[in-house]
């Protein structure tokens, strides 16, 4: 049965070997081809503005927001909206009223 | 054959040489010539930072990506940046997603090591200092037992592996590089060199 490994000791072992300088050869067409590849692909493409960001997204959201757009204007043209103002405004006194008692105390 | 230690860096800017941005800004204004200088000024360095985490075999392969990859992304490429740094984020990336596509494809080979190797390890790990491992040669054990115990950790801990623990850079340094936050990059640096050891130890006891 082997002790413990001290880690420092790994670590210096494998960090000799890491640091080797090895002289490796690069192929003198190895340039050539990598020139061929980028000269092969669309050009590079140019900085965009913050707003072309959101773009793909826009597009990508589109049928949603539609889908959205029509469900709202149905639950709205469903919704009784004057009679939920005079509730709202029933409690909006009621309310007042509630704050002007706690001033009282 | 041209050798990489011939190959001299230029210095960022002199009165007749264009600075790294107007080349990048010529490649933008499209002239993909241009992207030859980059080529040229650059391509010791790539290869110096490929190597040291890919097989021999796949290094002119990497390189050639890391530079179609810097080309595809010069325009997210910015003036303050340095353009050396910037190149050696996309290398070191590039060879992380060399290795998650061998592992993700299993084909990392899981050898086994032999009596040779064994004995060496354990003559190794009984010196005491640095100078004795020196005097101990026989690199060439010490880089089958690293490859055999890397072969055994993931893509994200074998980038850490080597980054971090061999390489020596600071934890902010290698999240850079890696594009990841200097927390999981912490986190991963020590959970690697837990693995490592243990993995390690394992060879030592059978």
């Amino acid at each position: 049965m082997a002790g413990r490994l001290d880690w420092n000791i790994l670590k210096k072992l494998f960090r000799i070997t890491y640091r080797e300088e090895e002289d490796i050869p690069i192929s003198d067409l190895w340039g050539q081809q990598t020139m061929n590849r980028i000269r092969g692909l669309a050009p590079a493409p140019v900085r965009q503005g913050f707003a072309s960001f959101f773009e793909p997204f826009v597009w990508r959201l589109a049928p949603v927001t539609l889908a959205m757009i029509l469900i709202l204007s149905i639950a709205l043209s469903n919704f009784d909206m004057v009679g939920d103002a005079e509730v709202f405004r029933l409690f909006s006194y009621e309310l007042e009223d509630a704050y002007a008692f706690l001033d009282l105390e | 054959m041209t050798r990489i230690a011939e190959k001299k860096q230029l210095p960022e800017r002199t009165a007749d040489i264009p600075s790294d941005m107007e080349i990048v800004q010529r490649v933008l204004n499209g002239d993909p010539e241009a992207f030859a200088e980059i080529l040229g000024r650059y391509e010791g360095h790539v290869f110096a930072v490929v190597r040291k985490h890919l097989p021999r075999d796949r290094l002119e392969e990497i390189a050639q990506e890391t530079f179609v990859r810097a080309y595809q992304s010069l325009h997210n490429f910015h003036r303050a940046d340095s353009f050396k740094q910037w190149l050696s984020a996309i290398a070191v990336r590039t060879c992380y997603d060399y290795w998650r596509k061998r592992y993700r494809r299993k084909e990392i080979p899981m050898s086994r090591l032999s009596e040779k190797q064994l004995e060496w390890f354990d003559q190794a790990v009984s010196l005491e200092s640095a100078a004795d491992i020196e005097a101990l040669g026989r690199r060439r054990e010490a880089r089958e037992l690293l490859d055999h115990a890397l072969a055994r950790l993931s893509a994200e801990d074998r980038m850490v592996v080597k980054l971090i623990h061999l390489e020596g850079l600071s934890i902010k340094e290698a999240a850079d590089l890696l594009g990841w936050s200097v927390t999981n990059t912490k986190v991963r640096a020590f959970r690697s060199r837990k693995k490592l050891h243990k993995i390690f130890t394992r060879i030592r006891r059978d």
